[in-house]
């Protein structure tokens, strides 16, 4: 188990990237011919699968790692770069490709007539938890063996889970008050809160896997 | 605080993030259809809100990076990447999407809401290159009288972009579409300097082996 600062800092880490703001547009477009009542369970069953997927990230993701016989630390190297791409997408405020293509787009807004369909592909995988998410939450969930840390990270899941049902239900309203603009002002201070952590995925790694760069050299 | 030098070099830093050319033609093309008197009171707002934000940068960006628990050297190289992404749209004449979006000009043009706080304050004169531009340097020292010296700076600098603003359809006239990108080309060599010394001094301090 880790102390509570780290975990103040793997929630905000995760909430950057698991960000529901970069959604909202997608959303309130995607939702934009639903009643409220399907609108409000459309945001319910995303909130649902994205928090299901956190979690098995979060028990299964070393697992996987083992199996496919990839080090944590190159694991963090890796992720720590998409990271970093996709922050700086954020920073330019365009919509990452690890998030959303255009054709995906077009593909959704047709199956739109079906709530069903749109909830869990793509609002909840890969808009909410994308590839960024699951490979933060994996590095996150490394940094400590215990089964304590899991559990409490399953509860940080469940939590930020609950912070997108509530943004996502509150899509339309937040994105009339914000505009396009004003969604884009958050997901760029976002963008450059991820870049940083990022960067701090990149050197941990970088420092396991090349030991003699931690070492002064006089 | 810190050195006479450093002062001088930390104000250009910030200048050329904080110049006003790149947020002139915007300027001029979002305030196109309004009268004088309104195009002055923008520029007065803008700039007040401006300062408002660089200043919150100044005083708080050390608590706020201590708050999400982001270590100055990882926020130094990442904002350096930033800069030098910008300093290269710069220097390629080309507006950054980290200042403004083609969808987000036209949204500013058609709404009737004030632009003054969105998008002229933020992101377009203070974005968030300029935020970790002031933010970064504003770490370099502790001391009450650096925060107060960096505070005058950004005093300085942003009332420097409320005069040009005022003057902003006399000067883009004079000084044309290709009279401002090349200012901004200077600026962006300048931009990509300060961009690497960001990067390499925080990377210095990750990696102990490479000093």
């Amino acid at each position: 188990m880790l102390d509570i600062n780290s975990y103040l800092q793997i929630t905000i880490g995760i909430m950057t990237i698991f960000s529901p703001f970069a959604a909202i547009p997608i959303f309130v477009n995607l939702t934009s011919s639903h009643s409220l009542r399907e609108k409000n369970e459309t945001a319910k069953t995303a909130a649902i699968a994205a928090c299901v997927a956190g979690i098995i990230s979060v028990f299964i993701g070393k697992n996987i790692l083992v199996f496919f016989g990839i080090s944590i630390s190159s694991f963090k190297i890796a992720g720590g770069i998409l990271l970093l791409l996709m922050a700086i997408n954020m920073l330019n405020a365009k919509v990452p490709k690890a998030k959303s293509t255009k054709s995906e787009l077009k593909e959704a807004k047709k199956k739109s007539v079906n709530i069903k369909e749109i909830a869990v592909v793509p609002l909840a995988i890969p808009l909410i938890a994308g590839p960024g998410a699951i490979s933060t939450i994996i590095i996150y969930s490394e940094q400590s063996s215990s089964f304590s840390h899991l559990i409490i990270m399953g509860f940080i899941i469940i939590g930020l889970s609950m912070y997108i049902f509530f943004t996502l239900k509150m899509a339309t309203f937040i994105s009339k008050k914000l505009g396009i603009t004003g969604i884009n002002i958050i997901s760029r201070v976002m963008g450059l809160i991820l870049a940083s952590i990022s960067i701090e995925f990149i050197t941990s790694g970088l420092l396991e896997v090349f030991p003699v760069l931690s070492i002064k050299a006089f | 605080m810190l050195e006479y030098e450093e002062y001088i070099k930390i104000f250009f830093g910030v200048f050329a993030i904080m110049g006003p050319f790149s947020a002139l033609p915007i300027f001029v093309n979002l305030t196109a259809g309004k009268s004088k008197r309104e195009k002055q009171t923008l520029a007065k707002n803008a700039s007040i809100y401006g300062l408002a934000v660089a200043l919150s940068s100044v005083w708080l960006g050390t608590s706020i990076l201590g708050f999400f628990n982001i270590s100055i050297d990882a926020f130094r190289v990442a904002g350096g990447i930033l800069l030098l992404s910008l300093a290269i749209n710069m220097i390629n004449a080309k507006i950054p999407g980290a200042k403004s979006t083609p969808e987000e000009l036209e949204d500013a043009k058609v709404s009737n809401k004030d632009l003054a706080i969105i998008p002229l304050a933020i992101p377009l004169i203070m974005g968030p290159g300029a935020i970790s531009t002031v933010i970064v340097f504003s770490n370099v020292s502790t001391s009450f009288s650096h925060l107060f010296i960096m505070s005058l700076i950004v005093a300085i600098l942003i009332l420097n972009i409320f005069l040009f603003l005022r003057a902003a359809a006399y000067l883009s006239e004079k000084l044309g579409l290709t009279g401002i990108n090349v200012i901004s080309r200077i600026m962006g060599i300048i931009l990509a300097s300060i961009a690497v010394e960001f990067m390499s001094s925080g990377l210095i301090k990750l990696f102990p082996g490479w000093a």
